[in-house]
């Protein structure tokens, strides 16, 4: 299983982090042409990330590219160039609707059959970020089979909502909940916003919780030493394995017997808690068997 | 591609180049580089300069790399873009970059 | 007064006992005020400085430091010629010595440390005798073991009285240790202090003492404190070097140092004492404390006195001014001469009591030999420092370094300058890999037990190659420009000119 428990944001136009950001062990990177990049260097910074995907090693870590909205002037070269440097997906920005992604597909279609890549394995990733996008998330979740995840942006959609950012995330409540719902009606990952705070670690901690709960499957960090905390929320605790284990060995007794009632401690296990077993050991990287 | 100004592209920071394109009034191409990783990579900073702008189609031009320790990825990133503005081309031809 | 009635009684032989000198009168005690003297000048006319002597200063104003050009120049103007410099480091506010040099004041230099302009000069052949370079260990024993005789040594101190007690722990460039004056201070024929300020009899504790002092002339200013040394060192965010301290925390850990009781030392660069802040994570979890710190004392490390973490600190150098005000204040914080850390001369010494010690490299070779002293262009730019001291004394020797820097690889085939020999280095901790001295197999396996990334040294030079294609070889002509001197005294490596650079 592909986990997206963090994906780390790259400024584009940076080329000693651009290298080798793959060092600090995100799931994901995410090198950045369209927030991180002032209007007069897009140009700059996609020939840097054009290189980065072409030249540069990153170990088997998947490479996304956060692209300029197609209503710029940028997008569509963006695409372009990511598509031809070889990029695992591409992140849409400010997604308000099934016909944003309808254009992007296009655009990185176009793009594949130019830069002769597989048709098809460009993925996609859209973040929503106004109460438009939002209310639109179910058509946007299963708008494309290249769409691999959908992300919240906080920051626009806060104030698109005439509110701001609090500590408890109240805001932001619905909208997230609406987001993972949707993502799993579409069977694809949730990914939540970036907390900027860099120096209060226990409100990032408190997000990271909070996330995890509601069902997100990851969150986007925009600093190396958000990692290891991300990874440490959203992986199982050791207690939560040692019984994710046992059940998952029981399962397989079960099956081996032929039998199809999963029994535990004298209990019987359900499907889905079967499966949420499966999902914790994956999440540690135990191979399921 | 046809130089028709003076343009820049790229910073001075540690791992970055920057690299100037002028116009060539003699025609060809002239190269200059300057920076502390010349002195064991220049040959090769060199080379990947020329190729780079073999690719992007640049004949004529007056080239000046101010290198602060750039991989070659940098040095062709930076060499591409500075040539697109100078040229006055949006859209690179990727396919010859690639 | 003259003579007591005992004069003439006294026979100038005893028998079964054997000549002996009489009692002559008792001298009065000279004054208190008779080693102050009004100017540099006088001061050195009373030291009898002249031409071909040996002088020698401390670095523990770093880049603030104003004494070496000052009395350089005093010197220079008494046409003084054939000087021997012998410095215990020289940094880039030398470059005026280019000049003296030049003119035949200076003939012989050596020092730890070289940067700068003036390191560019020498690297280009500015001098006629190879400079010779010696590790903090290696000069103590020099002075201490007699091979390297001072004439003259001129001590700039923040504070001192008027007999000679001198501190660096106080006044308005307080730099803290004067750990390498020390040494300087109780071997020199003569000893000269500049101080900044006279304060009233007696200054104690005092680091250098009045037994010592020839001489004392005050100054304005000794150095610019902003040279000296900032308030606090400031904890490394890059998050590259964040990486490579944490690596190298949990290497250590791996090893098995991190037990109660246990011994270290950093050196300074953003990753090396960034290992501080890990380790100290690592031991409040698991209620371990370490016996000692060792070196140059930042504030890193006196967070860890104060809070009880290590038992006491032995300073060398304070690297800030939090160490300077920790060394004045706080008992468990002591001053260390320079033998005492690491003179491999004498009967024993700190370094050798080590569990673990965490250096900075600028290259590093297949066979972990570590360069900190030639830079990638073969100029002179930095510093052996306690580098090969450390790395000799420790029982794990731990050196840290980025892959690449800008488009340098830190891992080459052959260092350009040996400074530490790779025997006395046990792991190569980069921000893409560890690398483990195959002397010590018993530790790749356990940092492979630990999960920590071991890597071949070989696959780390190619990965960095990777990046940076294959540098072209430096080319040097047959001029040596240094000597680099091993801890013991035996010379490890010879320092070439590099070929294009000329006078």
């Amino acid at each position: 299983m592909k986990l997206r428990r963090s994906m780390l944001y790259v400024p584009g136009n940076a080329p000693s982090m651009l290298r080798d950001a793959h060092i600090y062990g995100p799931d994901s990177l995410m090198f950045d042409l369209e927030d991180a990049v002032s209007p007069r260097e897009k140009d700059a910074a996609r020939h840097l990330v054009f290189r980065a995907l072409k030249d540069y090693d990153y170990e088997g870590v998947e490479r996304v590219v956060r692209i300029n909205g197609l209503d710029t002037p940028h997008g569509l070269e963006d695409i372009a160039a990511v598509v031809a440097g070889g990029v695992d997906a591409v992140r849409l920005p400010k997604t308000d609707g099934p016909e944003d992604i309808a254009e992007v597909e296009r655009a990185v279609e176009a793009a594949e059959k130019r830069f002769k890549r597989e048709p098809g394995s460009v993925k996609l990733i859209a973040a929503i970020e106004t109460a438009r996008g939002i209310l639109a998330v179910k058509e946007i979740a299963s708008a494309s089979p290249r769409l691999i995840a959908i992300a919240i942006g906080a920051e626009d959609f806060v104030t698109d909502m005439h509110t701001s950012r609090s500590a408890d995330g109240v805001e932001l409540l619905t909208a997230r909940s609406l987001l993972v719902m949707a993502a799993r009606a579409a069977g694809i990952m949730a990914l939540d916003t970036v907390y900027s705070s860099l120096g209060d670690e226990e409100g990032f901690i408190r997000e990271l919780r909070l996330a995890k709960q509601l069902g997100f499957d990851g969150k986007s960090v925009i600093h190396p030493s958000q990692i290891a905390l991300t990874h440490a929320v959203f992986m199982p605790s050791a207690d939560e394995l040692a019984k994710a284990r046992r059940i998952v060995a029981a399962a397989a007794e079960a099956e081996a017997k032929g039998s199809g009632v999963v029994a535990l401690d004298g209990k019987m296990i359900d499907k889905p808690i079967v499966e949420r077993a499966l999902r914790a050991l994956a999440l540690a990287g135990e191979a399921s068997s | 591609m046809e130089i028709v100004r003076e343009d820049s592209a790229g910073t001075a920071e540690s791992g970055d180049a920057r690299v100037t394109v002028r116009p060539n009034p003699n025609g060809g191409l002239a190269l200059e580089l300057r920076g502390p990783s010349c002195e064991r990579y220049g040959q090769d900073i060199r080379l990947v300069a020329l190729s780079t702008l073999a690719a992007l189609g640049v004949a004529d031009a007056m080239v000046s790399v101010e290198e602060k320790g750039a991989l070659d990825a940098t040095i062709q990133a930076r060499l591409a873009a500075a040539c697109g503005r100078a040229a006055g081309v949006g859209s690179p031809p990727w396919e010859a970059l690639l | 007064m003259s003579g007591t009635r005992n004069q003439c009684a006294m026979p100038t032989h005893i028998p079964n006992y054997g000549p002996i000198e009489p009692f002559m009168g008792a001298h009065k005690a000279a004054e208190g005020s008779a080693k102050l003297f009004a100017s540099l000048d006088a001061a050195l006319d009373a030291l009898g400085a002249h031409s071909g002597m040996t002088v020698s200063f401390h670095h523990h104003f770093r880049e603030g430091d104003l004494i070496v050009n000052m009395v350089l120049e005093a010197l220079a103007r008494r046409g003084l010629r054939d000087l021997s410099l012998a410095p215990s480091s020289l940094s880039s506010v030398h470059a005026p010595l280019i000049d003296f040099i030049k003119d035949g004041t200076i003939r012989r230099i050596r020092t730890s440390g070289l940067r700068g302009p003036l390191a560019d000069a020498i690297s280009a052949g500015l001098m006629d005798e190879p400079i010779l370079i010696q590790s903090h260990g290696g000069r103590a024993r020099a002075i201490d073991g007699g091979e390297l005789v001072i004439d003259l040594a001129v001590l700039g101190v923040p504070s001192c009285d008027e007999r000679g007690n001198a501190s660096g722990a106080f006044g308005r460039s307080a730099c803290g240790s004067l750990g390498y004056a020390m040494v300087d201070a109780r071997n020199a024929k003569k000893v000269l202090l500049l101080s900044e300020e006279i304060v009233p009899y007696p200054l104690a504790p005092a680091s250098i003492r009045q037994d010592y002092v020839d001489a004392i002339v005050a100054i304005d200013s000794v150095g610019d404190p902003s040279g000296i040394g900032k308030g606090a060192t400031r904890m490394t965010r890059d998050p590259r070097e964040l990486l490579i301290a944490g690596n190298a925390a949990a290497a250590i850990s791996a090893a098995g140092v991190i037990r109660q009781g246990f011994s270290l030392q950093t050196g300074s660069g953003g990753a090396s004492l960034a290992v501080v802040r890990f380790l100290r994570e690592m031991m409040v979890e698991r209620g371990v404390k370490a016996s000692f710190a060792l070196g140059g004392i930042t504030s890193q490390l006196v967070r860890l006195l104060e809070e009880g973490l290590v038992g006491a600190l032995f300073d060398v150098q304070s690297f800030d001014l939090d160490a300077a005000r920790s060394l004045a204040s706080n008992p468990g914080h002591r001053e260390m001469d320079a033998s005492y850390y690491a003179n491999p001369g004498l009967k024993g010494c700190a370094v050798d009591a080590l569990d673990v010690v965490v250096l900075s490299a600028m290259e590093v070779d297949l066979e972990l030999n570590v360069n900190v002293i030639t830079g990638s262009d073969g100029v002179i730019r930095g510093a052996s420092g306690g580098h090969c001291d450390t790395a000799a004394g420790a029982a794990l020797t731990v050196v840290v370094a980025p892959l690449l820097r800008g488009r340098l690889p830190s891992v080459v085939d052959r260092v350009t300058t040996i400074v530490t020999p790779g025997e006395s280095v046990d792991l190569l901790v980069t921000d893409r890999g560890i690398a483990v001295n195959p002397r010590r197999p018993e530790l790749a396996e356990s940092l492979r037990g630990a999960g920590l990334p071991v890597r071949d040294i070989d696959w780390l030079k190619r990965l960095a190659e990777s990046y940076t294609g294959i540098p072209r070889p430096l080319e040097f002509d047959d001029r040596a420009i240094a000597l680099v001197e091993y801890r013991d005294g035996t010379i490890i490596d010879l320092i070439r000119r590099p070929k294009g650079l000329s006078r």
